[in-house]
């Protein structure tokens, strides 16, 4: 199938309409539909351009009448259309002959049309970027994103500032970057320094808690070699409570004022070492941990629950010695230890 | 149920009823046309194999007799001959220029491979499949969905609701009336001009194919328009253009803002324009008088 109109053939019966007499605008459409059997109107936004179109070719005039444009051929429309009569008719034939070529007339119109607006409107388009420079983005949207002048100026100078902007946030971030990372390791001196601190407050404490049992022993000791025995246990007693007392002074360690919490986790313990190994406290100190078997019934008589207890007491004791054999030593220092609790047991009851 | 063969240039009058066309062809033209009376099949011309006409149940249908179902698609395949004749057939090069009368409500199904499409006066649903046949639509009144590859796409004093989608055809509306637009391209260029009286609602989306729109300088209707490194521009006062370096948006309100005018763009540029008010001899009456083809006219 040949196409139906060649370039412009169409524009060959808006010249043959306004031979036949001057028209305007609205009529030329209607004339139109008519040919197209009224199948098919191009609409008034169509037409319009078109005639404008001939008219910058010279081929169509208008002059006003009534308010309308009217439009009619010229001489050089005429003799266009005189030397392109062949045509004409051969189109009208074939128009008139068959439905497919009026299908292919109205295709070969809008597509006309289509690339009319396409070009008019890309144009305006154009246009409107050139003239609100400040508004738009760019300039001609086929040639490229920078178009012209102003919106490349504009387009550098905002990158210029977005660069600037970008460096300094930079900085910014490399400067706070090196802070959190001097603050960290300070944090990390502090860190190490409070470990060395009680690290050094625990060896103190221990060797203070030490060179206190010693003395106390010693005290014991050389009173009980004299057999004076009440003195010696009433001086070891004082001696051992002053010390400990020594040793829950935290000031007495010259740690400020926040490391306190941590001493007084560390006089837990050496109150601990001093109950383990000579099973005497400070009338202060009173050991959280009895063992299971001190449990007495808080309902019970007092005094046949104190014999339970003494009971138990020697169960232990006993167990223990079989467990682990008595030397003459251990039968020295727990002979110390059972002195040292009767005694106090025997003032506290009696 | 009518069937017909088609081996050369020819006419065909259906007497029965037509309320749905469908047409499936490779190359050539296909042109539907609304009318009153009788449908009509005019072949004007015709290359490699014959077409194969179906009449069923008030549905036309016009093919080639291998594509014409996947039923028969599977008869192909019963014998090794019958595989090699069905290859061999699409070597063979099909041309078939084709235009159809219908009436206006009937609904209309196109699919071509290079062949061009018009449509024509149609108010039923119109469907286009084509992969690089362009396609013209004038006149329609109903649903309109348009799909091409490379295709471009023509459509004038259409209204209804619209639809076109393509990869890098040429989305082209010109005087559309159309209630709802939805143009939806990769490379392609989409040129909207809108002559709507009344809200249309309409969504572009392109990754680089420029977008231009033109709107009646009466426009009901809220803009806002998007692209990520395009330029953006308006010859509308009451939009703003705004947006950070790179990214720029294009948003506003004109008239009421009924309407809307949604377009987002990857790299494509954004024209929104004011639509130059027709001739002074042209009132608004006269302007809405040929929108659409007469179609109580019979040829």
């Amino acid at each position: 199938m040949s196409p139906v109109f060649g370039h412009g053939r169409l524009r060959l019966y808006l010249l043959k309409l306004l031979d036949e007499s001057p028209r305007h605008g609205y009529e030329v459409i209607r004339l139109l539909e008519e040919r197209f059997q009224g199948l098919y109107a191009p609409s008034a936004g169509t037409v319009y351009p078109r005639l404008a179109k001939l008219e910058q070719e010279g081929l169509v005039a208008h002059s006003t009448e009534g308010g309308r444009k009217v439009y009619r051929l010229t001489d050089a429309g005429r003799t266009e259309l005189a030397a392109r009569q062949g045509e004409l008719d051969e189109l009208e034939l074939e128009i008139r002959d068959s439905v497919a070529q009026l299908a292919g007339a109205i295709r070969e119109d809008v597509r006309d049309s289509a690339k009319d607006l396409r070009e008019e409107l890309w144009s305006a388009a154009k246009k409107a970027q050139q003239e609100a420079p400040e508004q738009a983005g760019g300039g001609d949207p086929w040639a490229g994103p920078w178009g012209d002048k102003d919106a490349w100026q504009r387009a550098k100078e905002e990158f210029t500032q977005f660069k600037k902007q970008a460096r300094e946030q930079a900085k910014r971030a490399k400067e706070q970057e090196k802070a959190a990372k001097a603050k960290a390791k300070a944090a990390e001196e502090e860190a190490r320094r409070l470990r060395e601190q009680s690290r050094a407050a625990r060896t103190a404490a221990q060797q203070e808690a030490l060179r206190i049992k010693r003395r106390v022993e010693q005290q014991v000791r050389d009173h009980a070699a004299r057999g004076d025995w009440p003195t010696g246990l009433a001086e070891g007693l004082s001696e051992l409570t002053r010390g400990l007392a020594g040793l829950a002074d935290a000031a007495r360690w010259g740690h400020s004022a926040e490391e306190r919490s941590e001493q007084a986790a560390e006089q837990v313990t050496v109150t601990r070492i001093d109950l383990d190994k000579d099973g005497t406290g400070g009338p202060a100190a009173v050991p959280a941990d009895l063992p299971a078997w001190t449990a007495t019934d808080p309902a019970g008589d007092p005094a046949r629950e104190l014999e339970r207890l003494l009971d138990r007491f020697r169960d232990q004791v006993r167990d223990a010695a079989r467990d682990g054999g008595v030397s003459a030593d251990r039968l020295a220092e727990a002979r110390s230890v059972l002195g040292t609790a009767g005694e106090r047991l025997r003032r506290l009851l009696g | 149920m009518s069937q017909w063969t088609v081996e050369g240039p020819d006419r065909i009058t259906i007497d029965e009823a037509v309320r749905a066309l469908h047409v499936r062809i490779i190359d050539g033209t296909v042109n539907v046309v609304a009318a009153e009376g009788p449908a009509r099949l005019e072949v004007t011309e015709l290359k490699g194999e014959p077409l194969h006409v179906t009449l069923v149940d008030g549905v036309l249908t016009v093919t080639y007799k291998d594509i014409s179902g996947w039923s028969e698609f599977g008869e192909v395949l019963k014998s090794v001959d019958s595989v090699k004749g069905f290859f061999a057939s699409f070597k063979r090069k099909r041309v078939a220029g084709i235009t159809l009368t219908v009436p206006a409500a009937a609904e209309v199904k196109v699919g071509a491979v290079s062949a061009d499409t018009t449509v024509s006066g149609i108010a039923g649903h119109v469907s286009v499949q084509s992969a690089n046949g362009d396609t013209t639509l004038v006149g329609l009144a109903g649903r309109t969905d348009i799909n091409t590859v490379t295709g471009d796409v023509d459509a004038q004093s259409v209204a209804g609701q619209l639809r076109l989608n393509t990869v890098s055809g040429k989305l082209t509306v010109v005087a559309g009336t159309a209630d709802r637009v939805q143009a939806n391209a990769v490379t392609g260029a989409v040129t909207l001009d809108l002559d709507a009286a009344t809200p249309t609602d309409i969504k572009v989306t392109t990754v680089s194919g420029p977008v231009g729109v033109r709107l009646p300088s009466l426009a009901d209707t809220k803009v806002e328009a998007g692209t990520n490194s395009g330029d953006i521009s308006s010859t509308f006062e009451q939009l703003k253009v705004g947006g950070t370096w790179g990214a720029k948006r294009l948003s506003g309100q004109l008239g009421d803002g009924k309407g809307s005018l949604a377009v987002t763009t990857v790299s494509g540029s954004v024209t929104v324009l004011r639509r130059p008010d027709t001739e002074e001899d042209g009132p608004v009456v006269v302007k809405e008088l040929p929108a659409g083809p007469d179609l109580t006219k019979e040829a």
